[in-house]
């Protein structure tokens, strides 16, 4: 019985012991990348049968590049296809910068299928830079329970000040690509980081697409970011060492064939 | 030996009077019948050969562009080098006339001059290109104030584009008026305050517009206008001669203006005699003489006026239009009963207002402010440019606030804008060799307000698309298997697709896919399609794969399950994604062929040319029948591979200038010629 006791609570230690050390992470890694999160800012004009219809739109990015490359989740830019196949324009692109500043900038590629948009902010001077999250190719992947910490922005009436999530990875699908499905974060907007205890940068929050609908709210991890980015015109800086220590943390490139849930496992 | 009508109808003249002293009454008609019969012959023939069928390209604002229609109407040759009278509502905006002779021949002619408010204008023939120097035909202008009611009457023209054509009739009035003194309004004018069309009941239809109303003598009376009721309308004789000696003379229309709104006097003043002022332009002749709303005006330089109804009004319009401007009017009246004597000198009459013309850099239609409409709009003088309309999408519409129908812009950067030439100059200034839209701050009013916004004014207003990312593909094509299909295949309660086509050189012909095979599963996954808008799901569910994926298909072939590995791959050029190239003086778009125009069967595999994917809808290329959907093979003898053998093609073409460019298109399994007729101006 002592043992039982002493069992529980060893354990009881070592969860608290853990809990504090992911809060503690978690502040860490919004200290370093909360810059890299920002307030996109849109008008879209909407065809309808009577007109034409404005409708204004904000919704967070997650800058992946010095030269202000922005990934978001397409649907949250309104740019999804009507009943009648219509995608709605987008009149007026801004950037809302942790200091305030307004910066213009231009949709430069859409995945629809992935719920994927660039945004670039426009005619930067070659001085300026932006503060981003490192994007490597094959980056860092979670296991199923693992924790992500999800930086994001409060909205206008909080003065847009960075805010903190930490949950829990729900699900590893892995067919037909790898993405994770996780808990706790149905509100939230999308479009922002996640990253693993580490501080790695491992994906961004975006809506499954399933049968040409929006679905689920996953994590898509940053091999696919990557690879949609390359199609820009300047593709985005890679980082060498941050890529060779992703693939110290990841030696094994084979995929499992099935779906795991924490329910599965349970 | 010919025999003239004319003769022919003259000796008839006595046979009449003797079969009526036999008294032989059916002979009396007969002959009669026979007399009119050579007289109409002989108004036909002297008239009909000057006939032309007057095809026009005109442009009209709408929409903030220039729409280009194609109209036809009739008209008359009057002098023996080829000018020709018809109507302003047919040539007056007339960027292209064709004129069709009586003979068939086809001769390009030019406007010389228009006069909106009698509704006339005047063509001259280019004769620089007849095969032959025969002379032309030509027809004589009578006098219309002699025309009565009852005379036999001939209408003469093209109805509905037909060749020319002849109906008979009789005037029906002579001084013929709108009901209750209606307005007919023409490009801001009111027609009605000078003309009073000679009516008659010989059939006109549209197209007959601007062809000759004729008299038994071959004499042109009137110009064919209107229909009114069962009755048509012809402007009279006497007014488009003196239309005719001005244009021809002065290249317009020279009238007075006194400022001055007259109308017939008022039921309660059957005392008197006169015609009431209703209202006086401020700073107008009239104005400056002293005259009020209220007066009466009784004598016009010493001949008494009088108008108790609407229809005496344009006589007295026509004596202050008819007085050489810059004259001298004395007016001689009643003020409250008292006698008064007024002193004007005239001025010069301009437009009500202005015609719209094309920015099309804002994507407007804009109007400068003649006198009048600046009157009417409040304007302090006639600076400033008057949106006519507004292009959807255009920098004006896309600017925020928004530029829109009736605003004046009065200032762009610090520079005032005094018209739309001015404006023009400006914009042409500020893009310099700018290819892409350049931002400058507006000042325009609105209502007494004076609102600024900032217009990104350019060539292209048009945010450019965003790339698409480039997705896996699988090179099949399928349907949906419905339920009933699934019965019918002995898959009852199954979901998926059966593939309807496999394209050639593909890894999913590689790897043995093949039409008729029904697919379940990919990678374990059930392909969740069984209704018609399903249709997507499949496509769907391979672009979440990456391209170089490898994907097992669980299939049923011939009633056997069977399992096949296959690659994909990555997905051909969306049609979106291929550049097109705009051409503003052709007036439209084209693009490379895609992969889906071969699944659309436009072309096939290994065709060349360039598609066009978007006809600017009454441009140029829309007048000459090119439609979306076309592929042009070849312009003139250039072959099409490419966008950039266009391109370069009509880079030559634009240097070179010619009046036609004949493009060699191919619409479904059919290939045909097209002319298109830009305008170079």
């Amino acid at each position: 019985m002592r043992r039982v006791i002493l069992a529980i609570a060893a354990s009881l230690l070592g969860a608290i012991t853990a809990h504090a050390d992911i809060q503690a992470d978690a502040r860490k890694i919004q200290d370093a990348n909360q810059d890299a999160v920002v307030y996109l800012s849109a008008v879209i004009e909407i065809e309808r049968r009577g007109g034409t219809r404005e409708a204004s739109l904000e919704t967070l990015g997650t800058i992946i590049s010095e030269r202000g490359l922005i990934v978001t989740a397409n649907s949250n830019l309104g740019q999804t296809p009507d009943s009648d196949g219509n995608m709605p324009k987008l009149q007026d692109l801004k950037v809302l910068m942790p200091d305030g500043d307004e910066l213009p900038a231009t949709l430069v590629l859409q995945d629809v299928d992935l719920d994927l948009a660039f945004v670039q902010i426009d005619n930067t001077a070659d001085e300026v830079t932006f503060k981003h999250v490192t994007l490597v190719e094959q980056g860092p992947k979670f296991e199923l329970f693992d924790h992500f910490v999800m930086i994001g922005r409060q909205e206008e009436d909080l003065e847009r000040l960075s805010s903190l999530h930490v949950g829990r990875v729900t699900a590893v699908v892995k067919r037909p690509r790898l993405v994770y499905g996780v808990s706790g974060t149905s509100e939230a907007p999308h479009g922002n980081p996640a990253f693993n205890a580490a501080g790695d940068f491992v994906g961004v929050f975006v809506r499954k697409i399933h049968q040409g609908k929006l679905g689920s709210l996953i994590i898509l991890p940053t091999k696919a970011i990557h690879k949609a980015a390359q199609q820009i015109a300047a593709p985005v800086e890679e980082k060498e060492d941050a890529q060779e220590e992703a693939d110290k943390n990841d030696p094994d490139e084979a995929i499992p064939s099935e779906t795991e849930t924490p329910e599965a496992k349970l | 030996m010919k025999v003239s009508p004319l003769l022919v109808s003259l000796s008839l003249i006595p046979l009449i009077l003797t079969n009526r002293a036999f008294g032989d009454e059916a002979s009396l008609t007969e002959l009669l019948n026979l007399t009119i019969k050579a007289q109409i012959e002989a108004a036909i023939a002297a008239v009909y050969p000057a006939l032309v069928r007057v095809e026009v390209v005109r442009e009209e604002g709408s929409g903030g562009r220039m729409r280009k229609t194609r109209v036809t109407g009739s008209g008359t040759i009057f002098t023996e080098d080829g000018y020709v009278l018809t109507n302003h509502h047919v040539a007056g905006k007339a960027t292209r006339i064709i004129c069709r002779l009586s003979s068939r021949e086809e001769l390009e002619a030019e406007l010389i001059g228009t006069d909106i408010l009698s509704d006339l204008a005047i063509l001259k023939l280019d004769l620089s290109n007849r095969k032959d120097n025969t002379p032309l035909p030509t027809a004589k202008l009578g006098d219309s104030g002699k025309v009565s009611v009852g005379d036999t009457v001939l209408a003469m023209g093209s109805p509905a584009g037909l060749s020319q054509s002849v109906t008979l009739g009789i005037v029906a009035n002579a001084e013929m008026m709108l009901p209750g003194g209606g307005a007919f309004r023409l490009d801001g004018e009111n027609v009605g305050q000078l003309v009073r069309w000679i009516g008659h009941d010989a059939i006109i239809f549209g197209g007959n517009s601007g062809g000759p109303l004729v008299n038994l003598e071959g004499e042109i009376i009137g110009v064919n206008e209107v229909g009114i009721g069962s009755l048509g309308g012809a402007i009279p004789s006497n007014l488009a001669k003196h239309v005719t000696h001005e244009i021809l003379n002065y290249g317009e229309v020279r009238r007075s203006w006194l400022g001055v709104l007259s109308q017939p006097l008022l039921k309660k003043m059957s005392d008197k005699r006169g015609i009431l002022v209703g209202s006086v332009v401020k700073d107008s002749p009239a104005d400056r003489a002293g005259l009020q709303p209220g007066d009466i005006i009784t004598n016009f330089n010493g001949s008494p006026v009088e108008a108790r109804s609407q229809d005496e009004i344009p006589p007295f319009n026509a004596m202050i239009f008819d007085v050489p401007v810059g004259g001298q009017v004395t007016l001689e009246g009643l003020r409250k009963g008292e006698a008064m004597v007024w002193k004007l000198t005239t001025e010069a009459r301009e437009a009500t207002i202005d015609q719209p013309k094309e920015l099309k850099n804002w994507g407007i239609t804009a109007r400068d402010f003649t006198r009048m409409s600046a009157i009417e709009n409040k304007r302090p003088d006639k600076a400033g440019v008057q949106v006519h309309s507004v292009l959807s999408g255009g920098p004006a519409k896309e600017a925020r606030p928004e530029i829109g129908r009736g605003d004046v812009i009065v200032m762009i950067g610090s520079e005032p804008v005094a018209n739309t030439a001015a404006l023009k100059k400006q914009t042409a200034l500020l893009l310099g060799d700018n290819a892409d839209p350049q931002p400058v701050l507006v000042h325009f009013e609105r209502r007494g307000q004076r609102l600024m916004t900032v217009v990104k004014v350019g060539p292209d207003g048009e945010n450019a698309k965003p790339k698409q990312s480039r997705k896996a593909w699988l090179g099949v094509e399928t349907q949906v298997l419905s339920p009933d299909l699934a019965s019918a295949l002995d898959l009852k309660g199954k979901r998926g697709v059966r593939i309807t086509q496999v394209h050639g050189d593909t890894r999913a012909a590689e790897a043995g896919l093949q039409v008729g095979d029904v697919v379940l599963k990919l990678d374990g996954m059930v392909v969740n399609a069984r209704r018609p808008e399903d249709g997507d799901v499949f496509d769907g569910l391979i672009r979440q794969y990456d391209a170089d994926s490898e994907v097992e298909f669980d299939i049923v072939r011939n009633g056997k399950r069977e399992t096949i590995t296959a690659a994909l791959e990555q997905q051909p050029v969306s049609t979106s994604e291929l550049e097109e190239y705009e051409d503003k003086d052709f007036e439209f778009t084209v693009r490379e062929l895609s992969f889906k125009d071969q699944l659309a069967q436009r072309v096939e595999k290994g065709d060349q040319g360039v598609l066009v994917s978007q006809v600017e809808s009454s441009g140029w290329a829309a007048l000459a029948g090119l439609s979306a959907g076309d592929v042009i093979k070849r312009i003139e003898d250039k072959n099409i591979v490419s966008l950039e053998a266009f391109r370069q093609a009509i880079d030559e073409i634009k240097q070179a200038k010619p009046r036609q460019v004949v493009l060699f298109v191919q619409r479904g399994v059919h290939t045909r010629f097209k002319e298109i007729e830009p305008n170079w101006e």
